[in-house]
């Protein structure tokens, strides 16, 4: 049953527009940032230094860049899930399919379950199309400027690692906004609910933490704690140091990151197993 | 003996907690296996949440739901595979054509093939429309797909809720002789309306609900039997109406100009009353009133 179910939600999921309109969005706002801030960083340098400092774009750093900062769940790693999530379980609720699929016996968290489990393969396909996109953008940037030859300096072993670091930093976004979709079952509602924690809330939260000295604490916040896991996707840089400044532990950050997804999706299922589903 | 499919014990719902709106109050229902049933009242009477609570998709405050003899709450729908229905405005994806929502609720039943989805879409009317996005479809064609949804794995029983609304006279017609039909080959329905003459119609069975109680279940004939109104033109009206006081079985007695009206009893008996009490009426006519004279009196 819930197999059977997964492959519907999936099949649902690959012929509706919210996916391709985010697949396309994420593409192009990656293929913008790495251009913009390829050309922004030498406009800077030529200058003598005054936007900053710029990430370099080119290869192996801005793999690295693209993995870690621009696809961060604080980021577009954080924005894909909500707006997929949201498109996926909310506006069921609004056209009453979600109702038509309970009141056709099939379980409750059956319903929830597969649904949820069906967003993993959507976000992993964004994610390697925007590796793709925004990995070939960097090469470009690279091959125009330095030439072809700094790719031997990546880890490519670790590619399918950073892959699924990323992806997993995703999931609790994913979960979170589903547990936001079950509580208010509006588009704006879940939209604004959890754009709000990931831009503002957890900051509040980590520094009250911080406050109250539990400072080690806040790094295990949802957010945080896989901002850090994408941290680790440094590796990508053969001889990098920079993963050995961590605060946590990879193990850890993996465990921290599916932790607060079964949290959330904990919650959400079991609100969802209570509610009362008008019609 | 009559095998119930469906009954309910009890049932209530109390939206808001304890000082909420009671939207069903403690309704007992029976619907048997092969029937039409109506369930029928006025806006707001409670139809939609109690259909809600049969589908699993309400908690029921108190009481107690049974589909096949299995119970039914949010969190046992095991009965539901059974049950097809429509309630409220039909629920598809916008964005998919009729052919792709059916194909989509096809995967949920391992028995409903390519063959299946093609006849409920031409049971329905739709067979033409099959493959237009179903955003741009009128209130009349969703409500027909919502139909074929309800009917797509040939279901044991049918809760429909205004299942016309939005058709036209001709869809409402053909929506009638569907049901007749589907009950004629072992379905059950239990149909939710305001439409009096459609239920008067196509049920066996009716149950009346007002402010979330029922008011009348039974038979079409037998409630509206009840009903029936004798009229007699007689030379004293207020004297025969004294009379008929006395007959056992009259629920209402009404004078009005040179006639008396009454209700609860047949119109040999009302004849026989009178002439003993040396009344003889000049006119004596039984009107078997609508259902929707039954309903408004019912409802009131
Ligand atoms: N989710 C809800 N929360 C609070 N009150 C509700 C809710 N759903 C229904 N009600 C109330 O319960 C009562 C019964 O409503 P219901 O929709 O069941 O009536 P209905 O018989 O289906 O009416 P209609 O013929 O208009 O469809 C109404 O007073 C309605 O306002
Ligand atoms: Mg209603």
């Amino acid at each position: 049953m819930f197999a059977n179910l997964w492959a519907i939600e999936q099949r649902k999921t690959f012929k509706r527009k919210a996916f391709v309109i985010t697949l396309a969005g994420t593409a192009a706002l990656l293929v913008f940032l790495v251009l913009g801030t390829h050309f922004s960083a030498q406009v800077a340098a030529q200058q003598g230094g005054g936007i900053g400092e710029l990430p370099s774009m080119l290869w192996p750093s801005g793999i690295v860049v693209l993995l870690t900062d621009f696809l961060s769940p604080g980021f577009i790693g954080g924005i894909v899930p909500v707006i997929l999530a949201t498109a996926f379980l909310v506006e069921e609720y609004r056209w009453g399919t979600l109702q038509l699929w309970l009141s056709r016996g099939v379980p409750r968290s059956t319903v929830l379950g597969a649904k949820a489990a069906a967003l993993v393969l959507p976000l992993l396909l964004t994610l390697i199309a925007a590796t793709l996109i925004g990995g070939g953008a960097s090469a470009l940037v690279t091959h125009l400027g330095a030439g072809p030859g700094s790719a031997e300096q990546v880890n490519f072993a670790q590619l399918v690692l950073s892959l699924l670091r990323t992806l997993t930093a995703m999931l609790p976004v994913a979960a979170l906004t589903l547990l936001l979709g079950v509580l208010t079952r509006s588009t704006a509602g879940t939209l604004g609910a959890a754009m709000g924690y990931l831009l503002l809330g957890e900051q509040l939260l980590g520094g009250l933490l911080s406050l109250t000295g539990l400072s080690t604490a806040a790094l295990y916040l949802p957010i945080t704690v896989s901002t850090v896991l994408t941290l680790y996707n440094h590796t990508l840089i053969k001889g990098s140091e920079a993963a050995k400044s961590i605060p946590v532990g990879q193990a850890a950050a993996f465990a921290g990151a599916l932790l607060w997804t079964a949290v959330f999706l904990g919650l959400a299922m079991w609100r969802f197993n209570r509610q009362d589903l008008s019609i | 003996m009559y095998e119930i499919v469906l009954q309910t014990e009890d049932l209530r719902k109390q939206f808001g907690g304890p000082g909420g709106i009671v939207a069903v109050d403690r309704i007992d229902l029976s619907v048997r296996r092969g029937e039409v049933f109506g369930f029928l009242g006025p806006n707001g009477a409670g139809k939609t949440t109690a259909i809600g609570m049969l589908l699993g998709l309400l908690q029921p405050t108190s009481g107690r739901v049974e589909l096949f003899g299995q119970p039914v709450t949010p969190r046992h729908v095991a009965a539901l595979r059974q049950v097809g229905s429509l309630v409220g405005a039909p629920a598809m994806i916008p964005g998919f054509t009729a052919l792709q929502n059916l194909h989509v609720l096809a995967g949920l039943h391992p028995d409903v093939d390519e063959r299946r989805v093609d006849e409920v879409l031409e049971i329905v009317g739709l067979a033409e429309a099959a493959n237009r996005r179903v955003k741009g479809f009128s209130l009349g064609m969703k409500q027909r797909l919502g139909l074929a949804v309800a009917l797509l794995h040939r279901p044991e029983l049918l809760i429909l809720d205004e299942p016309t609304n939005g058709l036209d006279p001709a869809g409402m017609r053909e929506i009638r002789e569907l049901l007749q039909t589907l009950a004629g080959a072992g379905a059950t329905v239990f149909l939710s309306s305001h439409l009096l003459h459609e239920v008067e119609q196509v049920c066996d069975r009716v149950a009346i609900l007002n402010r979330g109680r029922v008011v009348a279940q039974g038979e079409v004939s037998l409630l509206l039997g009840d009903q029936a109104v004798v009229r007699a033109c007689v030379p004293n009206p207020v004297a025969a109406a004294q009379a008929l006081r006395q007959l056992d079985g009259v629920t209402e007695i009404e004078s009005n100009g040179s006639y008396v009206h009454v209700k609860g009893v047949s119109s040999e008996a009302v004849n026989l009353h009178l002439v003993q009490h040396r009344i003889i009426p000049s006119e004596l006519t039984s009107g078997r009133p609508d259902l929707e004279n039954v309903f408004l009196e019912l409802t009131r």
